[in-house]
């Protein structure tokens, strides 16, 4: 495929990391750093034991984690991270049952310019409320967030939460099923995608993932559908549900069509479906589909990959 | 030659709100009529094509309908979905006449493959 054509822009987000389990450690699996090459450095050599550092952190608690204000925190490469200019951070861990697959480390930089969306929701009390996100320039969007439940099956985060599946939302500012329609307008914000987060012990959090046109989280999105239910028992593979894509346009096909299927080892999303761990991949155009970057999460439910989300920027 | 259009009598405009919908049921499956403003109605296929979601129950703005399930937006002039989606929705010949609303029966009369 051709490279994107597509005018540089700022993204939302700057720096994508995959920590996996080593022995009683984490460690780097693969990470996407852009031109951060002293970040990159220092990241090579971390490791973190359970409770420590961001990933640590998030694999001993058991909970997507957002962290806002490195300094004075328990996160370790602050130097190196100021000196990137990076201003904070989210870990997400990857869970299959009670065994910790990976972490996701996602890290960002506060301009006052960027905006997007990482919201973090957990069921309280029967809704949905915000647990902690990261808005960049969007603070109104942010205040709007923090006084917003979702009941079950209600706006994005609730949507995900009743059916279990990742989401994909068009549109934010046009309304309705987006509660925050007006604001989420008014932001900028296009396009959202959320998705479950299973951990141990029962607990329900949702991530919510949304993307601003100018300074975009991603330009394509994906969300294949690995479910034994869906794709049959015999063979593993994954269909691509939905999607959308800034140069491709709709991925989706209607339900008379056969939708794109992926085996295991077959492109980035057959890697996450063989291995059950998320992967981030740069510099490969036949694998990022002509983007800089991509970014694969597998969803694990029932013991399987149920989901494969894929953001590309 | 034309064949010249015959037209069914659905009810009358004061039967939909403004920027509200009514479901019709056809031979050719679900129409959504939609009323965008005191004089202006637009009949479509209710269904929308990419997860199924009920048209008639989205938010109505301007002469554009948005998809209750994920927001697809289509406009209701020409049925093709707006942004960075693809697709289309069919759209139906509807007039007002004395208030009444009338649609096209030649249209709505094949069965639908659904």
């Amino acid at each position: 495929m051709d490279a994107a054509l597509d005018l540089p822009v700022k993204t939302f987000i700057e720096v994508a990391e995959i920590w996996v389990p080593q022995g009683d450690r984490l460690v780097l699996g693969e990470g996407h750093y852009g031109t951060l090459d002293s970040f990159a450095e220092a990241s090579r050599h971390a490791s973190f034991a359970r409770g420590e550092g961001l990933p640590g952190k998030a694999w001993a608690e058991q909970r997507p984690i957002v962290l806002k204000e490195f300094d004075g925190s328990y996160f370790q490469r602050t130097e190196a991270a100021q000196e990137a200019g990076l201003t904070a951070a989210v870990a997400v861990p990857i869970f299959s049952g009670k065994t910790l697959k990976a972490v996701l480390v996602v890290l960002c930089a506060n301009d006052n310019i960027r905006t997007g969306a990482i919201e973090v929701w957990k069921e309280n009390d029967g809704v949905l409320m915000l647990d902690d996100g990261y808005y960049g320039a969007a603070k109104h969007f942010e205040w709007v967030s923090q006084h917003t439940h979702f009941p079950r099956g209600q706006g994005l985060p609730g949507g995900v939460w009743a059916s279990q599946t990742p989401m994909l939302m068009r549109d934010l500012g046009s309304g309705y099923r987006f509660i925050r329609a007006d604001s989420a307008g008014k932001a900028g914000l296009t396009t959202g995608l959320g998705l479950p987060i299973p951990v141990p012990g029962g607990a329900t959090y949702v991530l919510a993932l949304l993307s601003a046109l100018g300074t975009p989280i991603a330009r394509r999105f994906e969300l294949w559908d690995a479910r034994s239910a869906r794709v049959g028992k015999a063979g593993k593979s994954a269909v691509l549900a939905d999607g959308i894509c800034a140069r491709d346009g709709a991925l989706w096909v209607g339900e008379t069509e056969e939708p794109r299927r992926a085996t295991p080892w077959q492109g980035l999303i057959g890697r996450v479906l063989a291995t059950g761990l998320p992967a981030v991949e740069t510099g490969n155009a036949a694998l990022t589909q002509g983007y800089d970057t991509a970014v694969a999460l597998p969803i694990h439910l029932d013991g399987e990959v149920a989901h494969i989300i894929a953001w590309y920027c | 030659m034309n064949t010249p259009m015959s037209w069914i009598d659905i009810g009358h405009i004061d039967d939909i709100p403004l920027r509200g919908s009514r479901v019709v049921k056809t031979r050719a499956g679900c129409l959504a009529v939609f009323r965008t403003t005191e004089a202006q109605v637009f009949a479509v296929g209710n269904t929308c094509p990419h997860k199924g979601g009920p048209l008639s129950e989205g938010i109505v703005h301007g002469t554009s309908v948005t998809c209750p399930l994920h927001n697809m937006i289509f406009d209701l002039e020409t049925g093709q979905a707006q942004g960075m989606d693809t697709g289309q929705i069919p759209t139906y010949p509807i007039r007002i006449e004395a208030g009444r609303l009338l649609l096209d029966a030649a249209s709505v009369s094949s069965r639908s493959a659904a």
